[in-house]
């Protein structure tokens, strides 16, 4: 998993709670990397899976909930550094429909050693299915940053979420206004 | 001064070890990213390299591939002309041996077949002569020669041989010479019979009705005899279609042309090689039912 995942975590974890409580779910959770991540550098997925449940811990707060924060707070950043992904749409069901056929796709180039997850989509007027997929199983960070992106623009979309029998998740989003 | 306890300053030490720690990866890790760039960069130069080397071999190929057309091209021609050449010896014998036979005694029937067989003979003759030229032409052998020769002279000539054959089918020959600039210029005067006499022959083969005019004007442009030369007839004229392989060789406008007219379509094709051998441009301008332009210039520079 990229550094910047990392670093971005650990980044909101210091701006709500504190850099103390940086350095003591780093401690708590042991981590192969020692906790010295840079956003350039790529680290095992289960770190970041052992922060949040350090972070869980400490704070009391269900580890679901921390990674959808996450995701809202990780949308915004992606987004300011990359803007050329969202600039000239101006709509939410647009963008989705657009991370996995431009947007991930761009990632890829620009960062081979990406590891994406796949969204299939479907999409009819102001409804837009998302099917997610990816042997992570982050479906609460996606669902962080769908939300994080109806956020930015500014639109009320309605989300239903569902597991499905062969492990993906489906996102059924219609937006209302 | 803030007083801290050991214990936060253990907690930044170590926050000091962690950061230390990430800024040397960071720092590895560029170190590796600018070696991978670096060697990138030295295999597009091999892979340039390589390129050009294969645009060189490329060409090359190509280049011998051109010299063996060429050198197909020059054995086709070497050897239409051989055996033009070949056939028409044993030909003028049979010309000779006919022309001899017609000066023997000889009943009505047999004078009338020996004149059948002269005709056919010289026919003959006239096409190898037109195949040893084309052959010569497209091989770039045709040599011109470069002698004294007097324009209006020529031209009276064509003139000369001409009127009594286009009068003779009841067509009017209208004669323009208009030489003002000097008479007598270098040249090859055969060549330039052969190039008239093909383009009047064509006049008066394809037009049945009307006139056909011969033309010549000349002037001096920049110390060299420049000649205007025209033959209009008021013949069947060519499809526009037709215009553009016209000066092609064993070109005939239409499939029936040669039942109907005779002929083999070298004619033209001559008349352009031998034209461009002489530096000059020829060019056609016809309307099908009402007749056909030829227009050519020719420079010669004054004898
Ligand atoms: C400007 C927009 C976006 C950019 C530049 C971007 C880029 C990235 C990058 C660099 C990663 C990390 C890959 C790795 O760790 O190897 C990632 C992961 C991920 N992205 Fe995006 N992304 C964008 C928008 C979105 C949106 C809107 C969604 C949600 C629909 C999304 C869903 C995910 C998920 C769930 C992952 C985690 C990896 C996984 O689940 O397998 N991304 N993205
Ligand atoms: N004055 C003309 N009027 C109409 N058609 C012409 C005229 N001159 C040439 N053509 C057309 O162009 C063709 C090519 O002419 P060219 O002189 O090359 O061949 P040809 O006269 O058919 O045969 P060859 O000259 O070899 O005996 C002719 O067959 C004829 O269709
Ligand atoms: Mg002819």
């Amino acid at each position: 998993m990229k550094g910047m995942v990392f670093t971005e975590f650990l980044g909101m974890v210091a701006d709500r709670f504190s850099e103390n409580m940086v350095d003591d779910i780093i401690e708590d959770s042991d981590l192969p990397s020692g906790g010295a991540y840079t956003s350039v550098g790529l680290y095992d997925h289960s770190e970041i899976v052992k922060l949040v449940e350090s972070l869980s811990h400490r704070t009391g707060a269900p580890a679901p909930d921390l990674v959808k924060a996450f995701g809202h707070h990780l949308f915004g950043r992606l987004q300011t550094m990359h803007p050329e992904f969202v600039c000239g749409i101006d709509d939410a069901l647009d963008f989705l429909e657009s991370v996995d056929k431009v947007i991930h796709v761009e990632v890829m180039k620009l960062y081979p050693d990406a590891m994406l997850p796949r969204f299939e989509t479907s999409r009819e007027g102001n409804r837009l299915q998302m099917i997610y997929r990816s042997p992570r199983g982050m479906e609460d960070l996606a669902q962080g940053l769908i939300e994080g992106c109806m956020e930015h623009f500014s639109q009320v979309v309605r989300m239903e979420r569902h597991k499905r029998p062969d492990g993906s998740t489906e996102f059924n989003l219609e937006r209302l206004q | 001064m803030i007083d801290l306890t050991d214990d936060q300053i253990s907690r930044l030490e170590r926050r000091l070890a962690r950061e230390r720690s990430a800024r040397e990866q960071a720092e590895r890790l560029l170190e590796q990213k600018s070696r991978e760039l670096y060697l990138a960069n030295q295999n597009l130069l091999l892979v340039k390299d390589d390129l050009e080397r294969q645009v060189e071999l490329r060409t090359a190929e190509l280049q011998s591939l051109l010299g063996s057309t060429t050198n197909m091209a020059r054995a086709r021609g070497d050897f239409l002309a051989t055996m033009s050449h070949e056939i028409r010896t044993p030909l003028n014998g049979l010309l000779g041996l006919s022309e001899l036979l017609s000066l023997t005694t000889l009943d009505d029937e047999q004078s009338q077949y020996v004149k059948a067989l002269r005709i056919s003979a010289t026919s003959l003759r006239q096409l190898l002569d037109n195949v040893l030229d084309i052959s010569k032409l497209e091989a770039d052998r045709l040599e011109l020669e470069s002698r004294d020769m007097d324009l209006a002279e020529e031209f009276e000539y064509a003139a000369l041989t001409y009127r009594p054959l286009i009068e003779g089918r009841g067509l009017r020959f209208l004669f323009d010479l208009d030489i003002k600039a000097a008479h007598m210029v270098k040249g090859d005067s055969l060549r330039l019979r052969q190039i008239l006499s093909n383009l009047l022959s064509n006049a008066n083969k394809f037009t049945s009705r009307g006139e056909i005019a011969l033309a010549c004007r000349t002037s001096l442009v920049e110390g060299r005899v420049e000649a205007l030369i025209t033959v209009r007839d008021t013949g069947i004229g060519i499809p526009t279609d037709k215009l553009d392989t016209l000066f092609q060789s064993f070109a005939q406008a239409e499939a029936s042309t040669s039942r109907r007219y005779g002929g083999t379509g070298l004619g033209l094709a001559i008349c352009r090689n031998l034209v461009e051998a002489m530096q000059g441009s020829i060019r056609v301008d016809s309307k099908p039912g009402e007749g056909t332009t030829f227009e050519l210039r020719l420079h010669f520079t004054p004898a």
